[in-house]
């Protein structure tokens, strides 16, 4: 396997190739080196970040009037979503299991979700992480059974005398088939079908409410029968089209964003016949030749969380302050936790306009000189209330805005590359970093002023991380 | 034939039409039964036992309404034909989340609808498809709002000009105009960086040719303000500015805040009025401001308001078709679930605002047609 096709598979099967793990490839062949990438996400580990025992406390307080009183258990919940905020993020930039991490990013994308309790979040979050690479059906029924989606989509009010159809719509549309493989009839028999999905608020479980469920026959896709939900489920995976929307998304998250529209309904067939196992599906991708066709490589624009992530883990930076980690979030347009609605965030060139271009490409800059950040929030944010502590912190410094207080051990970069030339170092940090679109040393007007190893690589990372290039993975 | 800088900058040889639009968004939900006060409701008083203006303090606008007596400014304003205020601004089946609700207004979309691209970036996809320079809608911010997001072109976002000027020169040594690669997300970062440091040069330009005087306060909205109408009187070639201001979310001790931001909004919009005016420039200005919900009629137990619906929107131009109070008083008798009702669909106001004061395609842009009112 090439140096292009190993950093090609590391983008998109986790957050791209450290320097160490470039070093660490040489020789191995692509199905090693798969095999490895699966192996290391066999080990996923829960998130854990928020207790409910704390979190119970905290609600229980907030029901009280006292309007002070009120104001400090609210801020004590928003301070347990940044806690969840960062440790997730920590998570993705410190875990082997990258694989299973960039799956629960996409599954996270794909069923964007929001809820006032950290709790419930993060229960959904395991269930992804859980099933990431595991059966979609089994992924499908833990999302749709989960506190926090019964929530967020309303079910909690689905009733049989008053049925709520948000949540069979958005199944539908966005979770399962897309527009037009499914009739305004169909989405009000299937609401009907999930009357009375709920959870138990004491044990935090599924719980079916009988006496809500409407036990009549419901027509659903040419079918009638007394239908429920779990019936209505079975049926959609039944459809192909299923397969077919979940390999679309999947194709362009983890692929390119122009569709091949034959390479997906190969791909959607073999995974609608394997009962939808999704590592099955993912290690066809990531062993096929036409993935590395030069078309597909150095061609996605990073999300902010990739830009994050893999910046952070090519640098080995860790990181002092959780606000800042929320800022560089908030002001990129990618907040974990915090879609913007249940079809979660749009891709691609969507990230991209004047001013996010100017911050993403000083983002390099300000973590390698720890410099302050300039950039102002917006005046919404504080009706967000993780961006209400981010903002208080930033008054209470004066106008002396962020900085993104990162720790990285120069040394430790320094190690993997060759200061023997200057031409020679360039060539070597410029393809580590850009991959394919990489750009030669002759090719390239680049002095270098500095006169010690660490600040000559320092100063080469700055200007190759501000290039359009560093941009895309 | 060459044209020295300084003269092709005081020309507007290139204005779309001249007119232009400034949309202020008060984010977090503005009560707009406090700010727009029905004094002589006995059911606004009874469900705001703590919170109700009383009717000797409302600075009276006719027979029922009457200004947060926060707001003389802004009465000023009125009494000159300058403001039409317009009740009942909502949409079917209203959303209380605040990003759910700003995302509607922002996006123009229904309520069960989820669009990625704002009204004004699809005003810029309609009209501004060959546009070298991306000035044509500028907001003063950090990072871009949704609204201000099109198809295939975006808004600028900047917060001040020199800074944002002197980060393009930073960014200069990277910027390569023409860059073409068979990469094409790689050839669209080029394009916005080409385009970014562009619009950086003219702005930068445009923008030394004219210091305004007037009186803004020292606060962030009246800041932002200030940069607006240096840009409009200096001739930029913008035809929407987008400023927002944020604190509205008042569940907790409402009246001090409250009035505090609506005497900000107020007096920096008088103090910008009265600069456009006086460079001549009011006649091509229109101001829009809104908030994505107003708040429920009855107060909560905290002294504050929660998440409501239906609101009233401001609009400011001295080319209104009915200055002063445009429709009915909200019917505080008639709630749904403890909130207004709305009877103008918000997307009537801008498909008028696009086809009246932008001479754009409003059916396009909004993607059906909406009734236009007689506003402007």
């Amino acid at each position: 396997m090439q140096q292009i096709e190993f950093q090609h598979l590391m983008n998109r099967a986790g957050f791209g190739a450290t320097p160490g793990e470039l070093t660490a490839f040489a020789g191995k062949s692509r199905t090693e080196v798969v095999n490895s990438i699966f192996s290391k996400s066999a080990d996923n580990t829960d998130l854990i970040a928020v207790k409910r025992s704390e979190v119970d406390d905290i609600l229980a307080e907030l029901k009280e009037k006292d309007p002070d009183t009120k104001k400090m258990y609210r801020k004590m919940l928003e301070e347990k979503k940044v806690d969840l905020n960062v440790t997730w993020l920590r998570k993705i930039i410190n875990s082997p299991a990258q694989l299973n991490e960039k799956m629960t990013f996409f599954w996270h994308c794909h069923f964007a979700c929001r809820d006032d309790n950290p709790v419930l979040i993060q229960m959904l979050n395991n269930d992804m992480r859980d099933n990431a690479l595991g059966n979609f059906r089994n992924l499908l029924m833990a999302v749709a059974q989960s506190p926090a989606m019964l929530k967020f989509l309303n079910n909690q009010q689905n009733k049989k005398d008053a049925p709520n159809e948000n949540f069979a719509r958005e199944v539908m549309e966005l979770f399962t088939l897309g527009r037009g493989n499914y009739t305004e009839q169909d989405i009000k028999e299937a609401a009907r079908a999930f009357t009375g999905w709920s959870f138990d608020n004491e044990t935090l479980n599924f719980h079916f409410r009988e006496r809500q469920h409407d036990f009549e026959e419901k027509q659903f896709f040419g079918k009638t029968a007394n239908f429920d939900g779990k019936d209505i489920i079975d049926m959609i995976l039944y459809k192909e089209e299923c397969a077919r929307f979940i390999v679309g998304k999947i194709y362009q998250f983890f692929i390119n964003d122009v569709r091949d529209e034959k390479v997906i309904e190969d791909l959607a067939h073999k995974f609608y016949m394997s009962d939808y196992d999704i590592g099955g599906l993912m290690k066809e991708i990531f062993l096929a030749d036409w993935f590395y066709d030069k078309k597909n490589i150095a061609v996605r624009i990073k999300s902010p969380v990739e830009l994050i992530v893999n910046t952070s883990r090519w640098l080995g930076a860790e990181y002092g302050g959780d606000e800042a980690l929320l800022f560089i979030q908030r002001i990129l347009g990618q907040v974990l936790f915090l879609p913007p609605n249940v079809a979660g965030w749009p891709n691609g060139k969507k990230w991209i306009d004047s001013s996010s271009l100017i911050f993403r490409m000083e983002f390099g800059k300000k973590l390698i000189e720890v410099s302050d950040f300039t950039q102002r929030l917006k005046a919404d944010d504080d009706t967000d209330p993780n961006m209400a502590r981010v903002k208080e912190k930033m008054a209470a410094k004066k106008g002396k805005l962020y900085e993104l207080d990162a720790k990285i051990n120069w040394d430790l970069v320094c190690a993997h590359f060759n200061f023997s030339s200057d031409e020679k170092l360039y060539n070597q940090v410029s393809s580590a970093l850009l991959s394919a679109n990489n750009v030669s040393y002759a090719n390239e007007n680049y002095g270098f002023n500095e006169a010690d190893n660490s600040a000559k690589l320092k100063g080469l990372l700055i200007h190759l991380m501000s290039k359009p290039e560093f941009q895309l993975c | 034939m060459m044209i020295p800088g300084f003269l092709r900058a005081s020309g507007s040889l290139v204005s779309t039409n001249g007119k232009k639009l400034v949309i202020v968004q008060l984010s977090g939900g503005n009560d707009g039964l406090n700010t727009i006060i029905p004094y002589r409701n006995d059911i606004y008083y009874k469900s705001r036992p703590s919170l109700a203006i009383k009717e000797d303090k409302v600075i009276k606008l006719n027979d029922e309404l009457g200004m947060n007596d926060a707001m003389p400014a802004m009465k000023e304003l009125y009494d000159q034909g300058l403001v039409t205020v317009i009740n009942n601004v909502g949409y079917p089946n209203p959303d209380r989340s605040h990003f759910r609700s700003m995302d509607i207004w922002q996006t123009a979309s229904d309520s069960r609808e989820y669009i990625t691209t704002g009204w004004i970036g699809r005003y810029l996809d309609a009209t501004c498809a060959g546009c070298a320079k991306s000035i044509n809608a500028i907001e003063i911010d950090d990072s871009l709002s949704l609204a201000m997001k099109g198809e295939s072109i975006n808004g600028l976002a900047l917060h001040d000009v020199g800074l944002f000027y002197n980060m393009m020169k930073d960014a200069q040594p990277f910027n390569k105009p023409g860059f073409n690669s068979s990469n094409d997300n790689l050839n669209y970062l080029y394009k916005t960086l080409a385009e970014t440091s562009s619009s950086a040069d003219y702005l930068h330009e445009k923008y030394n040719l004219f210091r305004s005087k007037a009186g803004y306060a020292n606060n962030a909205f009246a800041k932002d303000l200030k940069t607006i109408a240096e840009l409009i009187i200096s001739g930029a070639e913008t035809s929407v500015f987008y400023t927002s201001m944020g604190g509205f979310d008042t569940h907790v001790n409402q009246q001090g805040a409250q009035a505090n931001h609506l005497r900000e909004v107020s007096e920096g919009l008088r103090t910008f009025v009265g600069d456009l005016k006086a460079n001549n420039r009011l006649e091509e200005v229109t101001v829009f401001v809104f908030s994505e919900f107003g708040r429920r009629v009855a107060q909560n137990a905290s002294n504050g308001t929660d998440h409501g619906t239906a609101n009233n929107v401001f609009l400011i131009s001295s080319h209104l078709k009915k200055a002063g109070v445009f429709n009915e008083t909200p019917d505080l008798a008639q709630l749904d679930n403890g909130d207004l009702i709305h009877r103008i669909d918000f997307r009537q106001i801008y498909a008028t605002l696009l086809n009246k004061c932008l001479n754009a395609n409003d059916e396009l842009i909004l993607g059906r047609k909406f009734d236009q009112l007689q506003i402007c």
